[in-house]
């Protein structure tokens, strides 16, 4: 697409433009030439005419000199006949009033005569001279006429071509209006395809294009409405134990109650605004996609993240840390995502491993490409549970942590935008789990 | 008064479960489906409080399944899901109220007074037998006009006994009624109630059937 600022025609204008010009410079170059040899065919023909003239001039005639008849003012003058003797004398004139010299040489020529050019045919015959001539005006002005009545159709023919194309331009260009109109009439919550009957195969491309974006903008939003009714659901189970632990709190009137009632009520407030948090991190996902992929130090994360939870891990009793053997491995990606990706994924192995645990992050080759894996000494996810907890707000039962449920969704999301995968496998070494994110080289 | 609760989030549960043990009912907790489904074996309860998406099995598919065993405890649904539909499933499958989350306590307190009051058949609020009047809502009761100080195992006792008055309990029945799971039970504890009871109300207000349990006396 280009940006340039310069209007646009309108399509319908850009063809009448082109196309009426374009068959008003064609008939009119046409009615050009036309002209010019219709002209010169008639020259050719007026030649002929005089030469023919010349010919049949009976030979035994001899007329007197000068004619008897008075000139016809009209006739006489456009052509002139005259004859001499094989001595030089003249035999005989047709016109009293134009006297050409003599040519000698046979053939076509053309003289001046009284300010105007003649044209002359000479030959001998029978002893003769016989030269006969025309004023060329009167040839160019019969030939002009000529021509002229030739051009004649093009005046009907123009505006019949003007209009047919103007109709035909309409025409053509009325599914476009059809489909624009159909757009328009496209509610943004109801988004319905656009009819594709009776379609011209140059704009149906167009139309299952935009077809094809509609129904994907209107399962996007299928989502994202599916989502915010979850996102509310999900908040309300938050809020409700925050609004019962108040009411609790409000009734205690032990001061030892009201203590452990007020470290409940923090506990449930954290709970909502992790969810909220979440919730933000999984709506961001969405413009961070289109910053630009710049390489990310995979070992310098995990010591971030893991410096960054190592307060928490501590006080859980879990022995959290980079695995020595971790490579310097770089990725293209966003280091802020994939930051919250790591942080969710140690932030899991944290909450579900036992205290006494061990949780470990690496980065290592796989397949050609880059690995990042936290591995952890919990409980595992079993096998069968393994696709859903990738769920918007799935959260798996009898596991004991209140969490969003939106963790490992955002993970996939991050991994998604990365072209990473996600794998969820036991811990080799026993119990626990490993989740394996592989980078494609 | 013995109420299920079954709900699987934590710190609802527990909260729920903390406001009606100061309301002196006795709740047992379940957190998922199939352990909602084995104490309601039990036929002990009141009223169940029923929370719908439970893991293992769903709620409203435990209640439909209560009432077809013929469960007939009146059941209180605590949901998220607010949508008519919702609501109209959740009653066609059995329920007697719908009380949709975040909720207040006082309304949870309120709606469960008033069906363990029409489970009884009594449309009035308070609950009243040959002179005794007990209000469950203030948990205040009144005996021949005067102010009756009861404690709260005390009251839930006379409350069991009166609803409806004249029905025969065990003393295991009566246990239950007073006790959850986690609670330890003293012995003789009901009898030591009871005991107390009749010095406050009079030797014949209740009265034993021999070799089956306690009842109040007729008016």
């Amino acid at each position: 697409m280009s940006a340039s600022p310069q209007k646009i025609r309108p399509l319908r204008q850009q063809l009448l433009i082109w196309l009426l010009g374009g068959v008003l410079m064609s008939t009119l170059l046409a009615g050009g030439v036309l002209y010019l040899q219709v002209h010169e065919e008639a020259n050719e023909l007026f030649d002929y005419q005089l030469k023919q003239m010349a010919v049949s001039l009976p030979a035994q005639l001899v007329l007197p000199t000068p004619p008897l008849w008075g000139p016809d003012p009209e006739e006489d003058q456009d052509i002139v006949v005259q004859a001499w003797d094989g001595s030089g004398a003249l035999l005989y004139r047709s016109s009293a009033d134009f006297f050409l010299p003599r040519v000698t040489t046979a053939g076509f020529h053309t003289v001046m005569l009284k300010d105007d050019t003649w044209r002359v045919f000479s030959m001998t015959r029978h002893g003769r001279s016989i030269q006969v001539a025309q004023p060329t005006s009167v040839r160019q002005e019969l030939a002009a006429g000529l021509a002229l009545r030739s051009l004649l159709p093009f005046g009907v023919l123009i505006p019949a071509l003007a209009l047919l194309i103007w109709w035909v331009v309409g025409r053509a260009l009325a599914p476009l209006q059809r489909v624009a109109d159909a757009l328009h009439q496209c509610a943004p919550d109801a988004m319905q395809a656009l009819p594709d009957a009776d379609l011209p195969p140059e704009i149906r491309p167009l139309v299952d294009a935009l077809n094809a974006l509609l129904q994907r903008l209107d399962q996007a939003m299928s989502a994202q409405r599916a989502f915010v009714a979850d996102a509310a659901h999900e908040l309300r189970t938050p809020l409700a134990a925050l609004k019962l632990q108040l009411q609790l709190t409000e009734r205690t009137a032990d001061e030892m109650q009201r203590k452990l009632a007020y470290t409940k009520l923090h506990e449930r407030l954290d709970r909502a605004t992790h969810l909220v948090q979440q919730l933000l991190t999984l709506a961001r996902q969405e413009p961070l996609q289109r910053q630009p992929f710049k390489p990310v130090d995979l070992r310098g994360l995990a010591r971030q993240v893991v410096a960054e939870h190592s307060t928490l891990a501590e006080t859980r009793g879990i022995d959290l840390g980079v695995a020595d053997d971790a490579e310097a491995l770089s990725v293209p990606g966003h280091a802020d995502s994939l930051r919250i990706l790591l942080g969710n994924l140690v932030n899991n192995a944290i909450q579900y491993t036992p205290s006494g645990g061990r949780v470990d992050v690496n980065v290592q080759h796989k397949d050609g490409g880059a690995m990042l894996s936290v591995l952890d000494t919990g409980s595992g996810i079993p096998a069968d549970d393994r696709a859903r907890v990738f769920d918007r707000f799935y959260r798996r039962e009898g596991s004991g942590v209140t969490g969003s449920g939106l963790g490992l969704a955002i993970v996939q999301n991050v991994a998604a935008q990365h072209g990473a995968t996600v794998e969820l496998v036991d811990n080799p070494a026993g119990s626990g789990l490993w989740v394996r994110v592989i980078f494609k080289d | 008064m013995r109420i299920l609760l079954v709900e699987d989030d934590a710190m609802i549960g527990e909260s729920v479960q903390e406001g009606l043990h100061s309301e002196n009912y006795a709740v047992d907790w379940v957190r998922d489906g199939r352990g909602a489904e084995l104490a309601l074996d039990n036929q002990v309860y009141d009223l169940v409080l029923l929370d719908l998406g439970l893991p293992k099995k769903q709620g409203l598919d435990v209640l439909a399944d209560y009432r077809k065993r013929g469960g007939d405890a009146p059941v209180l649904i605590l949901t998220a899901r607010d949508a008519t539909p919702d609501r109209v499933k959740g009653l066609d499958a059995g329920a007697d109220d719908y009380l949709v989350k975040p909720f207040d306590l006082d309304e949870l307190f309120a709606r469960v007074r008033a069906l363990l009051r029409r489970h009884a058949g009594r449309a009035q609020p308070g609950i009243s037998h040959a002179g005794l009047t007990l209000d469950p809502a203030s948990h205040e009761a009144r005996f021949q006009g005067q102010p009756l100080t009861l404690s709260a195992r005390e009251f839930a006792l006379l409350q069991a006994l009166l609803d409806p008055p004249g029905r025969v309990l065990s003393l295991a029945q009566l246990e239950e009624k007073l006790y959850g799971w986690n609670e330890e039970i003293e012995s003789n504890a009901v009898e030591v109630y009871i005991h107390r009871l009749r010095k406050k109300l009079g030797a014949d207000f209740i009265r034993n059937v021999r070799g089956v349990g306690y009842k109040v006396g007729a008016a």
